[in-house]
């Protein structure tokens, strides 16, 4: 049976108001609580049921407010399980740039591929006053790099704040321990604004920016 | 001994009792929900939670669980070390197979998130959000859920004060659960009536 302090532990863990350490302890107790487990489910499939119906936004998207986190890479499931499939994908594919170099000297882009910019947080060109600051353009994407000072990898959460708006997502750390994610440029005003980026229950750490057009 | 009488036996001490494999696959929901939480992908948050699982049926087999009653303690690092290995590798992890066919892996728990397709997932979550009571509830979980805007914004936006938030929220999840359950019942129940009868020895014999 759930009781109120489990309620209420329980926010405190999926509102992100825990502490590492008290976070951990919690998901012992969530190992040991299948109920408990059960309303965790819960959370993510409202999130993610909302998300993919397309609620508050004019397309379905995986994560908050026109910020998609790129997914760091998946470890893959084993090899032998993978088994003839991958063979017939290989060959498929050989066939397939075979027959595209014969028939066609120069492949037309697919409309679905459009250049962004880069915007590398920590290293960008400083302002005389000290601030870093990112150049952005009127439109198309941006691809934000965002430093995770953590000695393991861990869950980030990724929050850019301008004015009265934020934008929110969670990632993951690639290899080189940096948080990459893909707003589009329209939601980001030209201006002063904080990128605050850290493991999920831990202290986070602040940038200032600026964006210029 | 001393203080003890001819012929008597020291009290034997209890057997610490021994960890089994289906104590580490009880845990299967919380070690999902926990890596859910920290992915953020039912899709990878399935795979780890298995490869947590084998691991640990491994330690089991190889006698390196010393602590029945640290059970919960030693499955949550082994989990941490799981992903944060996943996020860091770029090959695939190298992690022991069990045989698909042991009962006990067959036998391992399932949560009402198995049972769910993501067309079903989409409706349960509008249906759940089209019960809220009032526009400004269904703008909480919309801001909170979709738009990813922290619970301090929402009160300020929306005019909530804590308890309240709390309260919309918690029923919100409530009834998310909710639907999640009555589809896991449905979908059980409609295996349970077009499953044949399985012979309940199994083929084994009663002599040892």
């Amino acid at each position: 049976m759930i009781e109120p302090l489990d309620h209420y532990l329980l926010r405190a863990y999926l509102d992100g108001e825990m502490d590492e350490a008290t976070a951990q302890a919690f998901e012992i107790r969530l190992i040991e609580r299948p109920d408990l487990a059960e309303l965790v489910d819960a959370d993510f499939a409202l999130g993610a049921g909302l998300r993919a119906a397309g609620v508050g936004d004019a397309k379905p998207a995986p994560v908050a407010n026109g910020v998609v986190a790129l997914p760091a890479r998946r470890a893959a499931r084993p090899l032998a399980q993978a088994g003839p499939w991958l063979a017939a994908a290989g060959v498929a594919l050989a066939i397939g740039l075979g027959a595209g170099r014969m028939l066609r000297p120069e492949l037309p882009q697919p409309p679905a591929l459009v250049a962004a910019t880069l915007v590398q947080v920590d290293k960008n060109r400083s302002a005389p006053g000290g601030a870093i600051e990112a150049r952005i353009p009127a439109s198309g994407s941006v691809v934000l790099l965002v430093p995770v000072a953590a000695v393991d990898a861990c869950p980030v959460r990724v929050e850019i704040r301008q004015g009265a708006g934020t934008l929110a997502a969670d990632a993951t750390t690639d290899s080189f321990g940096y948080a990459n994610l893909v707003v589009d440029a329209a939601r980001l005003m030209p201006g002063p604004a904080e990128i605050e980026v850290g493991c999920v229950g831990g202290k986070p750490a602040k940038y200032a920016m600026t964006f210029v057009r | 001994m001393e203080g003890m009488s001819d012929g008597e036996r020291p009290p034997s001490e209890p057997a610490a009792p021994a960890v089994s494999e289906s104590d580490v696959l009880r845990c299967l929901p919380g070690v999902r929900a926990m890596i859910l939480r920290m992915t953020r992908d039912i899709h990878l948050a399935n795979d780890l939670a298995q490869d947590v699982m084998i691991a640990m049926v491994v330690a089991i087999r190889e006698g390196r669980v010393k602590q029945p009653e640290a059970l919960a303690g030693y499955v949550h690092e082994t989990a941490r070390h799981i992903v944060y290995a996943a996020n860091r590798k770029m090959r695939p992890i190298s992690v022991e197979t069990l045989p698909e066919h042991e009962s006990a892996w067959l036998d391992a728990p399932r949560t009402p998130l198995d049972y769910v397709e993501e067309d079903e997932l989409r409706r349960f979550a509008l249906e759940v959000l089209d019960e809220l009571p009032a526009q400004r509830d269904r703008d909480l979980i919309v801001g909170f859920y979709v738009d990813g805007l922290s619970k301090a914004e929402l009160m300020q936006r929306l005019s909530l004060g804590a308890d309240q938030f709390d309260k919309v929220i918690f029923r919100a999840r409530t009834r998310m659960r909710d639907r999640l359950r009555e589809k896991m019942q449905e979908k059980r129940e409609q295996v349970r009536d077009t499953a044949p009868p399985r012979d309940p020895d199994s083929g084994k014999s009663r002599h040892a």
